[in-house]
């Protein structure tokens, strides 16, 4: 069974502009415990929605959230905000937020500060919460000293230390991971990388590991999401995606990636990601693709299966535009790109995700039910 | 744009245009933690740049090499050394020769979220250099901007003219900084980490449009960066910098793909690539991070942290930078025997 699986998530702002949709149906699953999902996409893709929807910790004009999310087999996305805020927040899936480093409050030391949520549960009496934080920090290669630091005592590094041992407090075994290194040097970010590997191995950790950089999620990811104006583009074991990329986007990400070795500059990606208010027709990547050819402009491509549990949104690998798939995407008319998003991501057994991604099924309407929205983001310890 | 890169090292017999020589920036903190100390930004540096030749300055957060740019701008304090520009004494430039010095040396800035005025439109805030420095008939300034706007492939130009900052992506706002960086037609840019808040899948673009700009027109750059794989390939020469001072300089290829220093070694084995194998093991990394420069280590300022330390030697003297190669110079006592 998997650790999570989430079924066509699906969020909407409110915009002066009009609804926009951030994430359009995306379905992923992790199949095993203690792996890694890499979650690729440039800004404005729709990558830090998607940890919107799977926190629900919802910015305040979020105007529908929907979907399902299945977390060690129940569907959290069905309890209500005060049982996620008790049974599931921190105690079993925790986010290390963008810029977590930067939200310490500078007046408290930071031991208190990671030891606040272990102190406000109130299991543990005062002392053992100060053990319990000095534990932390030698997990997450601080000495325990630094807890009676103020926070400008500390350096970059040190800080996303903290932060990450402030995520682990409560135990969880699911660890959303948002850009944590984006703020970093080069040599501390891949400190940083080690210390993830290393906890991912001794914790048996899961993660969702969200960057904007195909390299640095090379780093990590056992399986690899690449996202594109709030759509799923590809997504498979990270061997083949990083070795054979199948989409042209994940091909060109790739390439813009400057290499130590050999003479050839990387290339780019021209452009920018659309304006999710006017999305392109036919495929959203079509304007900037440089493999572009009749049906692109016109009809939306489906996520369907190209090898073992790995699957693309590309006409290139739609072997015969006009089945299934393609018939689906048409009938449902406004309901773009809906099908074929009910794929799997398969670590192991690939079986499933055979079947699964070449049937389109489910139809932009009956996108899972909206789920309530929580209390404001403030809740959110940012 | 790949045309453009010339060869590591071959505009090194290039005239320079900039040339700094033992160059000192020193704070005095007058209150906080660090009064009565003395934080030594940057500690005797030498560099030059010549003519139509990018330089990377590599290094951390706290190595000096932003302290490094201003100070090659006369926007720092420079508190010893020379730095001459076009042959001319930056240190002796009096008010007006200085107005003058900023039209010829510009700077494009690290966030260009930050260094955008969200209330003048992209045309607005491309014309004001020019007003400043009063180049052009206020009428003929429009024509100046759109060419500017097309250098750096924002097209079509008139589009962008009367465009807000917050409508534009990262990389538009970013090239909205080197047009105008663009519009004095300067000789030499300092570019202050100009992709390092910008998509990685939008950095190439940026770097070979500071490529281009360099090979068509003859601008020279000082690029800096703390991504040492980028300077391979926009950069013709690389400065490796720690604590205030050079520890590696040579041809940017060379320096990258036969690093001498263990600090270069440990910057090259912290870049991410995208070898799935990656994930299997650990990266070999520098440990901790660079200590105050208000505290600069005695001897070689790295020795606290490198792994090939020489105790007796490398905790007391300071190396020098020695030619082990052509044009390929390296601060460390590993290489003492081999000149």
């Amino acid at each position: 069974m998997a650790v999570l699986a989430a079924h066509d998530l699906t969020i909407e702002y409110a915009t002066g502009r009009g609804l926009l949709r951030a994430v359009d149906h995306v379905s992923f699953t992790v199949e095993e415990a203690g792996s890694t999902l890499g979650i690729i996409g440039e800004s404005g893709s729709g990558k830090t929605s998607m940890v919107s929807l799977l926190t629900r910790v919802y910015p305040r004009n979020t105007a529908r959230a929907g979907g399902t999310v299945v977390f060690d087999g129940q569907d959290i996305s069905a309890l209500s905000a005060e049982e996620y805020r008790r049974r599931v927040r921190w105690s079993r899936i925790a986010v290390v937020f963008q810029g977590a480093m930067n939200s310490f409050n500078p007046v408290l030391r930071v031991g208190r500060q990671v030891g606040e949520r272990l102190l406000l549960d109130g299991r543990l009496s005062k002392r053992e919460v100060t053990r319990e934080v000095e534990r932390l920090f030698e997990l997450v290669g601080l000495t325990r000293d630094v807890a009676r630091a103020y926070p400008h005592e500390l350096s970059g590094g040190m800080k996303q230390r903290a932060s990450i041992a402030s995520a682990l407090s409560m135990g969880p075994s699911l660890l959303i991971l948002d850009e944590p290194t984006s703020a970093l040097d080069v040599s501390v970010q891949a400190q940083i990388m080690n210390l993830l590997k290393r906890l991912k191995g001794e914790r048996k950790l899961t993660y969702l590991f969200i960057t904007h950089d195909i390299a640095l999620a090379a780093d990590i990811a056992d399986t690899i999401a690449v996202v594109h104006a709030g759509e799923l583009r590809e997504l498979g074991p990270a061997d083949d995606v990083l070795t054979s990329p199948r989409d042209p986007y994940t091909q060109q990400l790739l390439a813009s990636v400057p290499r130590l070795h050999g003479d050839r500059p990387p290339s780019f990606l021209a452009g920018a990601p659309p304006d999710p208010l006017q999305r392109p027709a036919g495929c959203r990547f079509h304007p900037r693709c440089p493999r572009t050819f009749a049906p692109c402009a016109v009809r939306p491509p489906a996520l369907v299966t190209v090898a073992e549990g790995h699957m693309a949104r590309c006409w290139l690998h739609a072997d015969a535009p006009g089945t299934a798939g393609a018939a689906a995407g048409d009938a449902a008319g406004g309901a773009a790109g809906a099908a074929g998003t009910a794929g799997t991501a398969e670590d192991s057994g690939a079986a499933e995700a055979a079947g699964a991604g070449s049937a389109g099924t489910a139809s932009a309407e009956d996108a899972g039910r909206a789920v309530d929205i929580d209390a404001p983001s403030r809740e959110a310890r940012r | 744009m790949s045309a453009a890169a010339s060869p590591g090292g071959s505009a090194a017999s290039a005239p320079s245009l900039v040339e700094a020589e033992g160059l000192r920036v020193h704070f005095h903190p007058r209150s906080g933690l660090l009064r009565r100390s003395t934080v030594r930004a940057v500690d005797g540096i030498s560099l030059v740049v010549g003519r139509r030749e990018v330089v990377a300055v590599v290094g951390e957060s706290g190595s000096g090499k932003t302290t490094l740019g201003r100070a090659l701008l006369r926007l720092a304090p420079i508190s010893g050394g020379a730095v001459r520009f076009d042959g001319a004494d930056l240190l002796a430039l009096d008010r007006p020769a200085l107005k003058a010095y900023r039209r010829r040396a510009q700077v494009v800035f690290q966030d260009p979220y930050a260094s955008n005025s969200p209330f003048m439109t992209v045309g607005e805030q491309l014309r004001e250099p020019l007003a400043v420095h009063g180049i052009g008939a206020v009428s003929g300034r429009e024509e100046i901007v759109l060419r500017a706007l097309e250098q750096v492939r924002l097209t079509p130009a008139a589009d962008f003219v009367d465009a807000y900052p917050h409508t534009l992506s990262g990389g538009q706002r970013q090239r909205i900084c080197i047009a105008r960086a663009l519009v004095l037609e300067p000789e030499f840019i300092v570019a202050d980490e100009p992709v390092s808040m910008i998509d990685a899948s939008s950095r190439a673009e940026i770097l070979s449009l500071l490529r281009e700009l360099q090979a068509r027109q003859g601008v020279s750059f000082l690029y800096i960066t703390h991504d040492i794989a980028s300077a391979r390939h926009f950069s013709d020469r690389t400065t490796v910098m720690y604590l205030g001072t050079a520890v590696e300089v040579g041809p940017s290829a060379g320096v990258i793909e036969e690093p001498l220093h263990p600090y270069t070694k440990g910057l090259i084995a912290a870049v991410p690539e995208p070898d799935p194998r990656n994930r299997r093991r650990m990266r070999s990394v520098i440990p901790g991070e660079p200590p105050n420069a208000a505290a600069v280590p005695a001897g070689c300022p790295f020795h606290t942290r490198c792994s090939q330390v020489i105790r007796g030697r490398c905790d007391r003297e300071r190396p020098k930078l020695q030619d082990v190669r052509p044009a390929h110079s390296v601060a460390c006592h590993l290489y003492d025997g081999s000149v």
